[in-house]
């Protein structure tokens, strides 16, 4: 008899309708080629010129071995993190659990599959975080064959730990808030709690792990790479990666691969284990939707009946449905707002409080000096961008419409009108992240009331530009074929397509800030105008083949 | 009235769904649209809607060119689609005032017609649930009170009965009769000859694309004793009916 979880996995992927690829379709190989010629030699040439950087500063010092805990650290912190959307948006949102639950297969099963799905995720997101990193350091070490292939060992089992980690968060939570009648709106409020709750774990383990100059002083002393283990305290699960890639040549690097694989395993087993116990619980009637059947009298109803404009309602609508799907909430809205976290949480989660305080007056002290505002009016808009290109609002409008596309061809609204909605959807959502990024940022590190406004009106240009690349995207590539709205955002090339286009204009701010060292008067004029221009660019190709191209897509 | 001439449809895998189709839908009459499942009635209803672009072909709503002038068109049409399955995520209320606002009907307007279709469907005490909270029935119930809002002067429904408890399909066949004689366009499809023989005037077969006959239903019985081609059609349209 085949082994079901194997079963179940393989139906998984083929019914996933893939990620969003059509090679088959003109356009959607065009977008492909112009991305991949867009954005991959400047990401990755910018990767390896910052890999090499690090590992030359860490060399001098005996120290390089340092790159690679680096990596797996950052690496499993990023599948912890993301793997919390993941799991959530797959374990729990996705509507085909109902086809799931009435099979004769148990809970171990279902989540084994479902999290081998997952895992195939996350190694797309480490062949472009730690595979490049991995075969740099080979290369610069001149490593042997044992290397790549225990490289290639760490690099499959290294998402499951930390994967493992996030569902079983997940999966307590989720437990018990199906608990009440009010599913909908619980599914939300806990899938934010899952991920804040993520965060919180991760940023506070590097505050627990302090690291004592002395301790640091004693490792220096004792030299190769002895600091690689330290970093490891900020993941602890990675500690026997490195030590296996460190010392692949001998007997204890085969020690601690096993180790490694031995855990992974173990906590995969552990995660079978609970799904045994408690996963029905928490997905049985998650779909559920409650209603209270209040009586609706002659003049409630003459209050509930409104009038807006055609585009303003069409907007409504937008905004209502990205707000109230929790799959569509927690990736595309909660995510605007995380990044703001992110930041703040990074200031105020640095080693010791000392350091907080020191880091932020520094850095009061460049937002206040008239001759850094350039610069930090580069890096604002560079975030921003890609903030804004990295939450897939407009990169998915299209495909979330799925088979109920043709009603925005029968009703009488204009495509360009629609597209402006469609657009403003994503402003709107990204623009509310970016007041909440800015202001308490500002307020944090008193910058000058002017320079803050500035902020605030310029920043309305990334978000407006990747919009608009997101949407066309969007519309030359459409994921329309799926059965789960978690199919239309997370598993969607668009949305890829549009981080990677936002990173390279965060880089060509970056760049043209640092290079021609801009004074304020000069990064005002010059990095407004090549927004606006990309911005012109983007809106002529929305109005020409957009607009034609929305008409001619079939539901 | 709708009228469609030579109107020509091809899908990219070759399957030809509208080989020069020619109908006069005229008004004050509740025109049927019959044939078996796949025979090419939504393909048909699609291009009268706007929702897919015909090869050739013209297409006419009310004497407005559905290809030239799109959304005066459009505006002329109450189209109620065969899956109500949509907006579900919205409460009744909010997609209401969602299709009067996209279908411009004035705020006193749309208060009364609210008021009015929600009590007749009875639906007006689910008005502030979400539409996912609905049963099948009264998800086409709520679609087919939106699409009502702005008056339009032409009918198209798609499988309108399908789902329907008895009361609201005695009710919506009711209204239909008073859109009509109100000398107004009625055109709706189904594959079951049962529900067509009841209320239609006069109806249209399909098949592969192509009209097979038009005419009132005893010009149909007639039609189907004298050719026998078509016999095995009419087989499969009464077989629908168990």
């Amino acid at each position: 008899m085949k082994n079901k979880t194997l079963v179940l996995t393989r139906a998984l992927l083929k019914n996933g309708g893939g990620f969003g690829f059509n090679l088959k379709n003109k356009w959607s190989l065009i977008l492909l080629i112009i991305i991949l010629v867009w954005s991959v030699p400047a990401t990755l040439f910018g990767y390896v010129q910052m890999i090499s950087f690090l590992y030359e500063g860490l060399a001098t010092i005996g120290q390089e071995g340092v790159l690679l805990s680096w990596g797996l650290v950052v690496g499993s912190l990023m599948v912890f993190v993301f793997g919390i959307f993941h799991v959530l948006s797959s374990f729990y949102f996705a509507n085909d659990i109902e086809n799931l639950l009435p099979l004769p297969v148990r809970p171990r099963q279902i989540v084994g599959a479902k999290f081998l799905v997952v895992v195939l995720w996350e190694y797309l997101l480490l062949c472009f975080s730690f595979l490049p990193l991995l075969i740099y350091y080979g290369i610069r070490q001149g490593s042997g064959v044992l290397y790549y292939l225990y490289g290639l060992i760490i690099l499959i089992f290294m998402p499951i730990m930390p994967l493992a980690l996030g569902a079983l968060l997940v999966m307590l939570i989720m437990r018990v808030t199906n608990l009440t009648r009010y599913r909908e709106l619980l599914k939300i409020i806990g899938g934010t709690f899952a991920v804040l709750l993520g965060l919180t774990v991760s940023f506070s383990m590097q505050r627990l792990n302090q690291i004592t100059p002395e301790e640091i002083g004693e490792l220096l002393q004792a030299g190769s790479n002895s600091l690689a283990l330290l970093q490891t305290k900020l993941f602890p699960t990675v500690k026997w990666a490195v030590q296996a890639l460190l010392h692949f040549e001998i007997a204890a690097g085969l020690t601690n691969l096993l180790i490694f694989i031995g855990l992974s395993v173990a906590i995969f087993a552990a995660l079978l284990f609970l799904a045994e116990l408690i996963y029905f619980k928490g997905v049985v009637g998650i779909s559920e939707s409650s209603s209270r059947r209040h009586v609706v009298r002659e003049d409630d109803l003459h209050r509930l009946v409104k009038q807006r404009s055609a585009l303003t309602s069409y907007l409504l609508n937008e905004i209502r449905l990205l707000v109230r799907t929790p799959v569509y909430f927690l990736n595309c809205v909660l995510m605007n707002f995380l990044w703001p976290l992110f930041l703040i949480f990074s200031f105020v989660f640095v080693p010791d409080e000392g350091s907080t305080a020191g880091m932020l007056a520094s850095l009061a002290d460049v937002v206040n000096d008239p001759n850094q505002m350039g610069t930090v009016l580069g890096v604002v808009l560079a975030v921003l961008a890609f903030v804004g290109g990295s939450n897939g609002i407009t990169a998915t409008s299209i495909s979330r419409e799925g088979q109920e596309l043709y009603v925005k061809h029968y009703i009488p609204v204009s495509y360009s009108k629609q597209i402006i909605a469609k657009l403003l959807s994503g402003i709107v959502i990204g623009y509310a992240g970016v007041v909440v990024m800015i202001v308490p940022l500002s307020i944090l590190l008193k910058a000058p009331l002017y320079f803050v406004a500035i902020l605030l009106i310029l920043g309305l240009l990334p978000l407006t530009l990747t919009s608009m690349a997101g949407l066309l995207f969007d519309l030359f590539n459409p994921k329309l074929e799926w059965d789960s709205e978690q199919k239309a955002v997370k598993q969607n090339v668009n949305v890829f397509y549009s981080i990677l286009f936002s990173t390279v204009i965060a880089i060509i701010m970056i760049a043209v800030t640092f290079v021609f060292k801009l004074s304020l008067a000069w990064a005002l004029l010059v990095l407004p105008s090549i927004l606006l221009v990309i911005c012109l660019g983007l809106y002529y190709l929305l109005r020409s083949h957009g607009i034609r191209r929305f008409k001619a897509l079939e539901g | 009235m709708i009228t469609m001439e030579h109107v020509n449809k091809t899908y990219p895998g070759g399957v030809k769904a509208a080989d020069n189709l020619s109908l006069t839908v005229p008004s004050g009459e509740i025109f049927g649209f019959l044939g078996p499942n796949g025979a090419g009635k939504t393909t048909a209803i699609k291009m009268m809607t706007g929702i897919l672009n015909p090869d050739s072909g013209v297409i006419k709503i009310n004497g407005i060119d559905i290809a030239e002038n799109p959304l005066e068109a459009k505006k002329q049409i109450g189209f109620v689609p065969d899956n109500p399955n949509m907006f579900l995520r919205l409460k009744g209320i909010e997609y209401l005032n969602f299709m009067a606002d996209i279908y411009d009907v004035p705020l006193d307007e749309r208060k009364d017609r609210i008021s009015d279709l929600c009590s007749r469907f009875e639906m007006t005490n689910v008005l502030r649930d979400s539409i996912q909270s609905y049963s099948h029935g009264m998800r086409q119930k709520i679609i087919i009170i939106g699409v009502l809002l702005h008056q339009p002067s032409v009918w198209i429904l798609d499988e309108p009965m399908t789902g329907l408890d008895p009361r609201s399909s005695f009710l919506l066949k009711t209204m239909m009769r008073e859109h009509v004689d109100n000398n107004k366009t009625l055109f709706f499809s189904t594959h079951v000859l049962d529900v067509a023989e009841k209320i239609c005037d006069r109806i249209a077969i399909i098949n592969k694309g192509k009209i097979l006959f038009t005419g009132t239903i005893d010009e149909m019985r007639e039609h189907f004793r004298r050719n026998a081609s078509l016999e095995s059609m009419f087989l499969e349209l009464t077989d629908n009916e168990k």
